[in-house]
């Protein structure tokens, strides 16, 4: 798939210093600046970058799209020899939706809830093919619901979209994207919001029609892993400027760009544990803040505060072999890079699960029920959705659990009923030997002190109205040992200084406000603290930085995590043990070398080889394994195994009866599948 | 849907009937009824002798059952200022109740989507501003000052319509233009917000990158989503326009439910009040109801 | 707060200002007589002088009384009533609000049932008949608007804890240990205020037009005390004679009102100018 960049192939689009302004106060402020790329017929070019590196910014420009008060104040934009720039309104509706198409990245919003979907189709057919007959439209419409899979197109055409799921939707999405077949298709973080097995379903229909059609692609994404495995060549962009470009093996091979180099230095990566992660120090600055010279000169560790980077604004340079660079000192990037990841100590794991079963764990859970009353249907008819099912794990002190899976798996509520902020249905949860799902009153709240959490979302998760030091102070006040002394002490253990006190959440970035939550969470000095998605939210350098935290403070404080997460990658470089989830049940639990090294469900191995391999190169990186189908509706899961809806190995019997989770081929190595032993030894499965 | 119904009507039902007992109760705990029908120099043995033809003299749980027993049957007891049904004389004023209601929803509501879908369309800023303040300082104005300010400038001044009663169009036009206005402003700002608010969801995005153009988007993706907050909340504030109607009535001498109730009041004419606080909320209730169902019709997030 | 205000925000609160400086700066004027009756000067147009000499700034009423000093005692009535009742009702609206919204369940239904049978009545009537019953003294008056206005902040209160109370710092607050009462006191009531506020000051118009419905149908503020809804209806009966014995109160109601909208207009006002623009550089 990647082909690098040939210098006959023709250019599709050219965007030339494009600068898009806000206006702050009384002045402007640049969030797009300067930025000039060029995207050749047919292939894919992807733009990284974190949060407000103005990467959606820019693609919104070149649709004409941007929303007042943003304006483009400078710049060309080229479509095949056509000046955009010099389109009005109408002229632009010529271009989009024929030439140029875009696919948003939230499916859930992106479709107008109030009408069919199919009449969505139509429209943006109708719009660029005025003398089509309605019967002709809707037969083209039903034509591209087929190309882009979704199952039964004539009765899906009219419905509406909350009758879809999110896979499905953006499949309609893509559909109505690709309606007038455009030279060029822009993906806007197109399986963001989708989980991992969706997210591969999804990257596998737009490769579909985009091979049909001939289409270019410019694919904006934050992940690294996704751009790896489907760009031919990547554009990164840091705080509104491109700061490299160059074909996905030169970048990933070699970057020339100590940004570029960090980011893919703070991966974690899925085949090996290592003792801390390279992050990049700080955050990125607010448009309005950032540094003079190289907008990455206070962040860089190559940089060393040399003249050059503090003062002279680095622009984007030619390098050998058609790559660019915007940095004073990019031929020392691959020298620097490789000085880095020889300082990677990877880890020996040496298999220590015979552990679990000689100590006293520190929380054991057995047997876990949850089930929510749901009502549905004509006359409102009462069922049970069953949310976990027979839960069941243990966790010795100061290890990590990673309880792995997709959302709608139960992970959130199985923390939620750890914490006792819902009631199981059933089981026994143990902390530090003492039944916790029983207490009630003071003993409840003297076990609370023991099992604290932190969320996902650093925005929801401190209270806009308090400062930091309420924040941090608050569990303390609750049981009336209030210390101020403690409070500081807290702060300095996250890494933040005295300064952030009285300041309230309003003023930090998501890392920071991350470390906040992670400190409240400490005040108590628990043991055990559960983890929900905790650095899920956060950009990549500054996840990073999170991990390497809690990582330190595990090893300082001796303290017990369940670590919930989708991403496997940072379980796997977390975690002791794994426990993988599906509708509500563990299919699979072990070390976390074992499960990952030697799957035995065929969902677990699904989820792994859907993880992008960026350090793998293409030819070694295996069978992708393509789960067909969405999730199964939780109040009516198919008969016996649950997954056998959408595993390729699913024989009879697997429909008979829900197979338990035992350990089926080597020790302490629980899986729950019927076929595990023909699973995990590939020639067997073949006999 | 079928359970969604009887859900609604059950619930409908307990309303108008939470309504009845709380109007019984008020009437009830204001004084002695038959205090009203005597004169001041009516002896003790009057009184005794009205209290008990009243059935006064009972346990007030036994008359509250005996009350909700007859205006099950539709009887609310005799007015006792005019000597016929109360229940009769509520319903002799419906027809201008609703003549008046509906003609001022209809001028109402229509003019703010015609003018709530011009801010939208409109790039002139100061024409956006200019309805909208507009609308504002209508509704800072009080149904019976904006009332008398129209019979002063159109009746007094002008002399084109008449300023009090019923009878041809000419008398409509009045109270209808000041309970109208008074509705357009509230949709209006209504309207306004909610298609603010749709302007900025993620399908519009969607709609333009098709190449649909600004009038497209409006009418065929915006308008639709913006209407469903309207139709909840014009069901809502139907309670606010039934109470508009009161004081209009009053103003223009409309001979509608309204005033019957205020007349009522000062006359302590109770039979006839809870008649008429019973029949507005029926209407309220039912209309309510007709709402509910007609957004489960135009919003299909929303299946029963 | 006050930053975000534009040029509409401060001319409503200079418009406020004058307003209140109006009601309570014209008690202190050495003439003011709200209650002295003149039959000398019956009617008298603003600007006009009676027979003995007297000058009467906006003229008299039908009894020869001053309507400048009765417009401004009259509005002091207006306002103290609207404070009082926004009071009453903020706290009740707030209070059951963030319960309902908090505990869910039967509580929940039976606020909000309260609620929803309360609307179904038109406010005006439940006050009439309130008033009728209870007797309108200014401080009955000040309660049983409160009573009935409390929905407004209930169903926006509750709005906003059913989505606090499932936010991730009050679950993290739960799971420290934390109580209800805490929760509530903590972290919902400090957040819904604000918008408290926002309602608040729409409601105070919307309650002095309340107060003054009432009063113009003869139900609220009883005479001798002057109230704008009263002294409209007494003008009513002199509207081709004395049109600005009608005119005046409902000039000055309309100014308090409209600065307190366009008040709360302005703190709620978005800014709803999210469109494109003609051109992609512009």
């Amino acid at each position: 798939m990647n082909k690098p960049a040939a210098s006959d192939q023709k250019v599709l689009l050219s965007v030339r210093n494009l600068t898009i302004q806000v206006p702050v106060g009384n002045g402007t402020c640049n969030l797009v600046d300067d930025v000039s790329f060029d995207i050749m017929e047919s292939e894919v070019f992807a733009l990284v970058g974190e949060s407000g590196s103005g990467k959606s910014l820019t693609m919104m420009a070149v649709l004409g799209l941007l929303p007042l008060p943003l304006r483009m104040t400078q710049g060309t934009i080229v479509l095949r020899g056509q000046e955009l720039t010099e389109l009005d309104f109408n002229g632009m509706r010529q271009v989009r939706g024929k030439k140029m198409a875009i696919v948003f990245q939230d499916p859930m919003t992106a479709l107008n809830p109030v009408i069919r979907v199919g009449k969505q189709v139509d429209e943006a057919i109708r719009l660029h093919n005025p003398g089509l007959s309605a019967k002709q439209i809707r037969a083209r419409g039903i034509e591209l619901f087929r190309q882009v899979g979704i199952p039964n197109p004539e009765q899906r055409y009219d419905q509406f979209p909350n009758e879809f799921s999110g896979g499905m939707r953006q499949r309609v999405v893509i559909a109505i994207a690709m309606a007038n077949e455009p030279d060029l298709l822009i993906a806007d973080e197109p399986t963001t919001a989708l989980d991992v097995t969706i997210q591969a379903q999804v990257m596998d229909v737009l490769r579909e029609v985009r091979e049909r059609t001939g289409a270019a692609m410019i694919l904006i994404s934050h992940d690294l892993g996704l751009v790896a495995e489907h760009a031919d060549r990547i554009g990164v962009l840091y705080s509104g400027s491109l700061v490299e470009t160059g074909t996905t093996e030169q970048v990933f091979g070699a970057p020339q760009h100590p940004y570029t180099a960090g980011l893919i230095a703070s991966l974690p990566r899925v085949d090996q544990k290592v003792d801390r992660l390279y992050s990049i120090p700080g955050f990125v600055p607010a448009p309005d803040k950032r540094p003079k010279g190289c907008a990455f000169s206070t962040r860089c560790e190559m940089s060393r505060d040399r003249d050059a980077c503090t003062h002279a604004r680095p622009t984007l340079r030619s390098m050998p072999e058609g790559r660019h660079s915007a940095c004073h000192y990019a031929e020392e990037t691959e020298s620097w890079a490789k000085a880095q990841a020889a300082a990677r100590v990877v880890l020996d794991e040496v298999d220590d699960s015979a552990l679990r079963q000689a100590a006293e764990p520190i929380l054991s859970v057995q047997d876990l029920q949850k089930e929510f009353d749901v009502s549905r249907g004509f006359l409102g008819r009462r069922a049970k959705m069953k949310a976990l099912r027979g839960i069941s794990f243990d966790i010795l002190k100061g290890r990590t659990l990673g309880l792995v899976g997709e959302s709608g798996c139960g992970k959130s509520t199985l923390a939620r009923v750890l914490l006792r902020l819902m009631e199981a249905s059933g089981g026994q949860v143990m902390l530090n030997g003492k039944p916790l799902l029983t207490m009630q009153g003071s003993a409840l709240r003297s076990a609370r002190r023991n099992l604290q959490v932190v969320f996902q979302d650093p925005y929801s998760s401190l209270d806009p109205r308090m400062t930091v030091h309420d924040i941090i102070a608050e569990p303390m006040r609750i049981h009336d040992c209030y210390d101020a002394a403690r409070v500081n002490e807290l702060l300095a253990h996250v890494g933040l200084g005295p300064e952030a006190l009285l300041r309230r959440p309003g003023q930090f970035s998501g890392g920071q406000r991350q470390r906040i939550a992670i400190a409240r969470a400490l005040a108590l000095q628990p043991d055990v603290l559960i983890l929900d998605e905790a650095v899920s939210a956060l950009d990549v350098s500054i996840q990073a930085q999170v991990i390497n935290l809690l990582r330190d403070l595990q090893a300082e404080f001796g303290l017990t995590y369940v670590f919930i997460s989708h991403d496997l990658s940072v379980v796997r470089h977390i975690s002791d043990d794994v426990a993988v989830m599906y509708l509500g049940r563990i299919i699979e639990y072990g070390s976390v070398r074992e499960v990952f090294e030697n799957p035995e469900h065929p969902y677990t191995q699904a989820l792994l080889s859907a993880i992008p391999r960026h350090h793998v190169p293409e030819a070694e990186r295996g069978e992708r394994i393509l789960l067909a189908g969405d999730l199964p509706n939780p109040l009516s899961p198919p008969s016996g195994c649950a997954f056998r809806s959408r595993c390729r190995h699913a024989v009879a019997s697997c429909a008979q009866s829900e197979p338990e989770l035992i350990e089926r081929t080597r020790p302490h190595h629980q899986s729950a599948c019927l076929r595990a032993e023909e699973l995990s030894n590939p020639a067997k499965l073949a006999s | 849907m079928l359970y969604f119904i009887t859900k609604r009507i059950l619930q409908s039902i307990l309303t108008v009937f939470g309504v009845v007992t709380v109007a019984f109760f008020l009437v009830r705990l204001s004084g002695d009824p038959s205090l009203l029908l005597l004169s001041a120099d009516a002896t003790q043995e009057d009184i005794a002798a009205i209290r008990d033809a009243m059935g006064l003299n009972r346990p007030i749980w036994v008359q509250y059952l005996e009350f909700i027993g007859n205006a099950l049957q539709g009887d609310f007891g005799n007015s006792i200022r005019q000597n016929s049904p109360a229940m009769s004389l509520v319903l002799e004023r419906v027809p201008a109740t609703l003549e008046l209601a509906l003609t001022s929803f209809a001028v109402g509501i229509g003019l703010a989507l015609i003018l709530g879908t011009i801010m939208r369309i409109t790039r002139k800023v100061w024409l956006r501003e200019a309805i909208m303040w507009i609308a504002l300082a209508r509704q800072a104005f009080p149904v019976f000052s904006f009332g008398l300010l129209m019979i002063l400038v159109f009746s007094v001044g002008l002399g084109w319509l008449p300023s009090l009663g019923r009878g041809s169009w000419q008398h409509l036009v009045l109270p209808a233009l000041t309970l109208g206005s008074y509705e357009l402003a509230l949709y209006l700002r209504l309207f306004n917000a909610s298609l603010a608010t749709e302007q900025r969801q993620d399908y519009v995005r969607t709609a333009y990158a098709k190449g649909q153009g600004r009038l497209q988007v409006i009418f065929q993706h915006m308008l639709p989503n913006a209407l469903l907050p309207i139709v909840t909340v014009a069901g809502i504030n139907l309670g606010l326009l039934l109470g508009g109607a009161v004081v209009t009535e009053t103003v223009f001498s409309w001979p509608g439910v309204g005033r019957l109730i205020v007349q009522s009041v000062s006359q302590r004419d109770f039979p006839v009040i809870i008649a008429g606080v019973f029949l507005l909320s029926l209407i309220f209730v039912v209309i309510n109801l007709i709402v509910d169902l007609l957004y489960s019709v135009l919003d299909p997030r929303v299946r029963f | 707060m006050l930053s975000r205000l534009s040029f509409s925000g401060y001319f409503a609160l200079l418009m406020l200002v004058l307003t209140l400086l109006f009601i309570f700066g014209v008690t202190m004027l050495p003439s003011y007589d709200p209650y002295g009756q003149n039959l000398a000067a019956g009617l008298l147009p603003p600007g006009g002088s009676s027979f003995d000499g007297r000058y009467y700034l906006l003229g008299t009423d039908q009894l020869g009384r001053d309507m400048l000093s009765r417009l401004a005692l009259a509005g002091q009535v207006s306002f103290a009533i609207g404070a009082g009742a926004v009071m009453v009702s903020l706290v009740i609206g707030v209070t059951l609000g963030l319960i309902a919204g908090y505990f869910r369940g039967p509580v929940e239904m039976v606020i909000m049932g309260l609620a929803d049978l309360q609307l179904s009545i038109p406010r005006i009537l439940l006050l009439i008949v309130m008033a009728a019953i209870l007797g309108p003294s200014p401080w009955m008056l000040a309660v049983i608007l409160g009573i009935t206005s409390w929905v407004a902040y209930g169903r926006v209160a509750r709005g906003m804890a059913l989505s606090l109370r499932e936010r991730e710092f009050v679950l993290a607050a739960r799971a420290q240990g934390s109580t209800a009462t805490w929760n509530i006191r903590k972290h919902l009531l400090p957040n819904v205020l604000p918008q408290m506020m926002i309602v608040g000051s729409y409601e105070f118009g919307q309650i002095v037009v309340m107060e003054a419905s009432l009063s113009y149908l003869g139900l609220g503020v009883q005479p001798p005390l002057p109230s704008w809804g009263m002294m409209v209806s007494e003008g009513q009966t002199y509207l081709e004679l004395a049109p600005y014995l009608a005119v005046l109160p409902s000039i000055a109601l309309f100014v308090l009102v409209a600065s307190l909208q366009f008040l709360s207009q302005a703190f709620t006002s978005e800014n709803d100018s999210v469109d494109l623009p003609e051109r992609i550089k512009g």
